[in-house]
């Protein structure tokens, strides 16, 4: 259940919209693309209601595990989207000739669609979404489900819509996707949005906060190494010792004692979280329980094979 | 408007082409022709030439309509539910095509569809008819004519049926007023007979269940308007006002069930 969502999305970005199983992702990119109406309150895509006929014009959407007309061909299906935005023959046939031969597909175009893997299908979808040549595109979970080969292929195609000027808002449980390609995140929990802004922004506040040294010493570690401003221990992954600092000074005066006291450095490493990692942690659990280490490795793993 | 006709059409087209590719289709189509030659059977044991003709022309007549009910019913049904269970209807909503204009697509291109089948199973009808012997009047293709208004109208209440209910729920409650359908002059008639039997005095309940037999009787479909069959197997000349009363009650009728529907589905939400 969506509760008060405010968000905007700029051309040659990609916003990666990102939220729990339920949190009302698939619900909103509904809403935007015109299909169903909120309650109460105001939606905008350029300026104009996607309820008007014209607004949608420039809206492409790719539903979540998009279907087809099953005994269509692909060149069919695209026929019959291209009527629907009143494009006249040539051009549609232009255009479903041109997208289909980027998404790798042109050699399917004349075979029926319930013979198609779940990649073809996302495929196809995305160039549907693009037939007619749409300003804003909707994608819900373009990613989920597909093959390494087929999420670069698709990641690529993506990719390549932005940097033809469109404004993409990008739903997705593959988190390590999102990290790579969007620009902007939005952030969907309990119904409302708990983060919005830049990706870099966000990743600055969960990334390098500290840093994890690990380094080969005697049995019983010297006063000026135990005084330092840390917490040392001996290390449970491996042999020697373990410590973490907070700042980049206080790393700095930590190597050089250890350089001092000619201790072997193993590894000088920033912790911090992926986006992944974070989100699990923060939203992962969805009795609002934080998740912590492997648990969040394993729960990751839970999340996208769901998906 | 010229938009809303092309988006209409396109979507008409679409289904058209989606339901020939059906295999049930064909199925229900070669299990008419099937049964219209079975009619033989039953000519066989008659004795009278001109009754043998008579059975042939009412059963072949009957076989068209009831497996073109049973085609309409289940296509019918199983059109809007089966859009949104396969979630077909999110690349299509999300263009710029109403919900209306999807509605009045989808039954434009069953109507279609069952013209199709119609032409196929009537032209079958015809030329086996007149290779056993039959002639070819005027009645007998007016009574294929109101076959498919007939038709189209029922296409039209399982149309409904399938924007507010689930497919089977849809079939069951659309055959039953199929069914009723056929019979509404029979509710008027129980009418008479239940004032009958209470000999002028007619209590509460009574009139109640007279004012739910009167509003039955208007609500349902009256599809013995469409009924030639005896008259065609007979070579009985209907008039033309009888066609024209009948094709405007069914066009005033599948527009107020095209109206329900998509005002029914104009308000779901998906």
């Amino acid at each position: 259940m969506l509760k008060s969502i405010s968000f905007t999305t700029e051309e040659n970005t990609i916003t990666g919209y990102l939220g729990v199983n339920g949190a009302g992702k698939t619900s909103t990119i509904k809403l935007v693309a015109g299909i169903n109406r909120p309650n109460s309150g105001e939606i905008t895509v350029n300026g104009e209601s996607p309820y008007e006929n014209d607004t949608r014009h420039n809206i492409g959407y790719l539903p979540e595990n998009p279907y087809f007309y099953e005994y269509l061909t692909p060149r069919e299906a695209l026929d019959l989207y291209g009527k629907l935005h009143e494009m006249d023959r040539d051009l549609r046939q232009k255009r479903a000739e041109e997208l289909l031969d980027r998404a790798d597909m042109l050699r399917y175009a004349d075979q029926q669609v319930r013979g198609f893997s779940k990649g073809m299908r996302q495929r196809l979808g995305l160039v549907q979404a693009l037939i007619h040549d749409p300003k804003l595109l909707l994608l819900d979970e373009p990613l989920t489900g597909l093959d390494p080969m087929g999420r670069l292929l698709l990641r690529d195609l993506i990719l390549s819509e932005k940097s033809n000027g469109r404004s993409i808002f990008f739903s997705s449980h593959v988190l390590s996707d999102v990290e790579a390609i969007c620009d902007n995140l939005i952030i969907l929990n309990g119904g409302q949005i708990a983060f919005a802004g830049a990706q870099s922004e966000l990743l600055g506040q969960i990334k390098s906060k500290a840093t994890r040294i690990r380094f080969l010493g005697p049995e019983s570690l010297p006063e000026s190494i135990q005084n330092l401003p840390w917490s040392v221990k001996p290390s449970k992954a491996s042999r020697g010792f373990e410590g973490q600092v907070s700042t980049v000074e206080e790393g700095q005066k930590v190597l050089a004692a250890l350089h001092k006291e000619e201790m072997t450095v193993l590894t000088f490493q920033a912790t911090g979280l992926s986006l992944e990692e974070y989100f699990l942690k923060t939203f992962g659990d969805h009795q609002g329980k934080a998740l912590e280490g492997k648990d969040a490795v394993k729960e990751s793993a839970l999340v996208e094979d769901k998906s | 408007m010229k938009s809303k006709v092309i988006r209409t059409l396109a979507i008409a087209e679409n289904t058209i082409r989606e339901s020939l590719r059906n295999r049930i289709v064909y199925a229900l189509l070669g299990t008419t022709a099937l049964v219209m030659c079975l009619s033989l059977v039953l000519g066989w044991v008659t004795v009278e030439a001109e009754d043998k003709l008579r059975i042939v022309a009412n059963l072949c007549l009957s076989a068209i309509v009831l497996f073109g009910t049973i085609a309409s019913i289940f296509l019918g049904t199983n059109l809007i539910y089966q859009e949104v269970q396969q979630r077909t209807i999110y690349t299509l909503l999300a263009r710029p095509l109403s919900r209306g204009e999807f509605i009045a697509g989808k039954y434009l291109g069953l109507i279609a569809v069952n013209g199709i089948c119609l032409l196929a199973t009537g032209s079958f009808f015809l030329v086996f008819f007149m290779l056993n012997g039959g002639e070819i009047t005027l009645t007998l293709v007016e009574a294929l004519y109101m076959t498919f208004i007939e038709l189209s109208v029922v296409t039209g209440i399982a149309l409904l049926f399938s924007v507010v209910a689930h497919p089977i729920e849809g079939a069951v409650f659309a055959f039953v007023v199929t069914m009723v359908g056929h019979s509404t002059g029979d509710l008027i008639t129980l009418g008479e007979e239940i004032v009958a039997r209470e000999k002028g005095e007619v209590g509460l309940f009574t009139t109640l269940t007279l004012k739910l037999l009167d509003l039955l009787y208007i609500v349902l479909p009256n599809l013995s308007n469409f009924n030639l069959r005896t008259e065609a197997a007979a070579n009985l000349a209907v008039p033309t006002s009888f066609l024209g009363q009948s094709t405007l009650y069914a066009m005033v009728y599948m527009l107020i069930l095209y109206l329900l529907a998509s005002w029914s589905f104009s308000r779901k939400m998906l």
